[in-house]
């Protein structure tokens, strides 16, 4: 692991960080479990996008651990990695048609909607009997709108990136994400 | 310039955005069709296990009722005629509390600090064979 993909995850994960602080300062009315803006979702979009996807994994992963530390306490660990994981499975899928069928948008949304499902699914485990189908409706309405947002977002991130050549030429896109 | 935003709307990303605005139009359906039963029952569980069940048409008389936890976490839940909230909670986020008065049938608070969950199910003998009953 050369110092430029070490410093790549580093700064990914500590923007992902303060935008999840920030996200925690707007005053935005909890609507349901698990329904929030997902800004830090930008970061794992970003990073799926410009690193190797073992790195992203690696992002996601530090994100969703610290920023669970850091916002509420060691049972936040679990929703967000079962969020981080399923949603990080879903947009890694996706993204293999990135350009041929699907945006950044809609690959933004899929992922959105996926990381409040896992939450969901975490949250049903550890309190049993939950019906955690009630919620459905209402995590299909806001990740359409929350994860476009944040998918066009990342979009225009990506473009700057790629526009101001920063990306090393180990990680720079290729066709095959599997060369190193 | 219409079309700066084109490129996130082609057949694949609709087909996206279409499967969610389905989910969301045939969940809402099923939730609206839950409210129809009159009699709802609160059903407060702790740690999966039911503790009690109250019959909000009932109710004639508001009273309140703590439930506390081995760990010594407590919610204060209150009872007024038709519908039930948590008003007072021991846990951090206090999401239960904020969710305020539910009082149709699968709603529901959900507590998981302290692992407790308010489900109000719909007490019409009726709903079992109909359409409420296998919709969720």
């Amino acid at each position: 692991m050369n110092t430029r993909r070490i410093t790549w995850i580093g700064v990914l994960v500590s923007q992902a960080l303060i935008l999840h602080a920030v996200e925690r300062l707007l005053p935005i009315p909890q609507l349901a479990p698990g329904v929030k803006l997902g800004l830090a979702n930008i970061i794992t979009l970003v990073a799926l996008n410009i690193l190797p996807w073992t790195d992203a994994f690696l992002v996601m992963v530090l994100r969703s651990f610290l920023g669970a530390l850091l916002g509420g306490g060691v049972s936040g660990v679990l929703f967000s990695l079962a969020g981080g994981i399923l949603s990080f499975a879903a947009m890694s899928f996706l993204m293999k048609y990135k350009d041929v069928l699907f945006s950044i948008a809609a690959i933004s949304v899929g992922g959105a909607f996926l990381h409040n499902v896992g939450q969901l699914l975490m949250a049903s485990l550890i309190v049993e009997s939950f019906n955690i189908f009630v919620y459905f409706p209402i995590l299909a309405a806001s990740a359409l709108v929350t994860g476009f947002f944040t998918g066009v977002v990342s979009d225009l991130i990506i473009n700057a990136i790629i526009h101001a050549r920063l990306l090393p030429a180990a990680v720079r896109r290729d066709p095959e994400p599997s060369k190193s | 310039m219409t079309n700066r935003y084109s490129k996130y709307f082609r057949t694949g990303d609709l087909i996206i955005y279409g499967a969610l605005l389905v989910i969301f139009v045939l969940g809402s359906l099923m939730a609206v069709g839950g409210l129809e039963g009159e009699g709802a029952v609160a059903v407060i569980s702790q740690d999966g296990r039911e503790i009690r069940r109250i019959n909000l048409a009932k109710v004639e008389e508001p009273y309140e009722l703590r439930v506390e936890n081995q760990a010594g976490e407590y919610n204060i839940i209150r009872v007024e005629p038709g519908r039930i909230r948590v008003i007072e909670a021991s846990c951090p986020d206090k999401v239960d509390v904020k969710q305020g008065w539910i009082s149709s049938a699968h709603q529901s608070i959900v507590c998981l600090p302290n692992r407790l969950v308010i489900r109000i199910e719909a007490d019409t003998p009726e709903a079992e064979d109909g359409i409420d009953g296998i919709a969720f």
